[in-house]
């Protein structure tokens, strides 16, 4: 095979040629035995590869392969599982080394021992967790007023 | 429904809709499979790990390519691991005894002259043969190209080349057959 046209003509047996190409290249196929020869001898190749027995599918194959899913969806149900489990483990593991650590550092105050300090809206200085935000909140607003009276001021 | 929704209900948590593309594609897989191992057992074993891997790897496909180019590239990466295996392993095939000589060579190594009396089926079963006398890559090319009809574009999704890639390797192992079949043709 001489022709410079050869790997046009590969695309053309296999049906990849399109447009402006194909045609260019059928002109040229009209006109060169050495293609035209070429082409005979690619086609005799394909007739005989499509000509070779094809196996039949084992019988229970496709069985086999949807229960290979089936297992996989297992697996990745308990993977999950076992993921979050860890990380839960983790997270409590940090939580305890925490509260360990912060009990050792800082002495408890003793609930009763001192006094209340009352600031000025009367917010007292003792109170629980829950109302933390709300005593934060109260001397935010204290402290706006403060600097309205402030500019208020002459 | 199509191949993609089918897909697409798998990520959202469906897991029928993945058993139905393993209905679909199965088959043809296995055909695929076969052409490229040369036996029913590892091509078996290539489909359940292509259909294994694309369920792992579902979240990963990339819409720009079809579901069947993107089993095959899967399948692809299979068969390479077959390949790998089997030249670790070097094992002549059972059915092989048919195409050995008495002297033991394999008589599918050579370019034989095929006598006009010789039977059809006797024709089919040595161009299976010497399919697998083809290196990977040409057996690759030989068989999306003339047995599965694939495109150029499709061929270079499934195999992760480029198309001009394909084209020269499709070339070659045309070549490289038509010298084996000499006989045949």
């Amino acid at each position: 095979m001489t022709c410079e046209h050869n790997r046009d003509l590969c695309a053309w047996h296999d049906g990849q040629l399109g447009g402006a190409d194909r045609e260019r290249f059928a002109e040229h196929l009209a006109g060169c035995p050495t293609c035209q020869a070429e082409l005979r001898e690619l086609q005799r190749l394909s007739r005989l590869v499509r000509s070779g027995q094809r196996m039949a599918i084992p019988l229970g194959l496709i069985a086999r392969v949807h229960e290979r899913v089936n297992t996989l969806g297992e697996r990745s149900i308990l993977r999950i599982a076992e993921l979050l489990t860890a990380a839960a483990a983790i997270i409590l593991a940090t939580g305890l080394a925490f509260l360990a650590e912060g009990g050792r550092q800082a002495p408890r105050r003793p609930v009763a021992s001192s006094p209340p300090v009352v600031f000025d809206y009367g917010i007292p200085e003792e109170m629980s967790v829950a109302d933390a935000s709300t005593r934060e909140s109260l001397e935010l607003a204290q402290f706006v007023e403060g600097r309205i009276v402030t500019e208020q001021q002459p | 429904m199509t191949d993609l929704e089918l897909l697409q209900r798998f990520r959202s948590g469906d897991e029928s809709a993945f058993h139905q593309l393993v209905d679909r594609y199965a088959e043809y897989l296995f055909g695929v499979a076969c052409s490229l191992t040369g036996n029913a057992a590892d091509a078996e074993d290539v489909v359940q790990e292509t259909f294994a891997g694309a369920f792992r790897g579902a979240g990963s496909f990339r819409e720009a390519a079809s579901i069947k180019t993107w089993l095959l590239r899967i399948l692809m990466r299979q068969c390479a691991r077959i390949y790998r295996s089997a030249w670790k392993r070097r094992v002549i095939p059972l059915h092989d005894e048919q195409s050995m000589n008495g002297d033991g060579t394999s008589r599918a190594d050579q370019a034989v002259s095929v006598p006009p009396q010789q039977t059809q089926v006797d024709h089919r079963v040595d161009v299976m043969e010497m399919l697998q006398t083809l290196s990977p890559e040409h057996r690759e090319v030989i068989v999306l190209r003339e047995l599965e009809g694939l495109s150029y574009s499709e061929m270079a999704t499934a195999l992760g080349v480029p198309q001009g890639t394909v084209e020269s390797r499709l070339h070659r192992a045309r070549s490289e057959l038509r010298e084996k079949y000499r006989g045949y043709m």
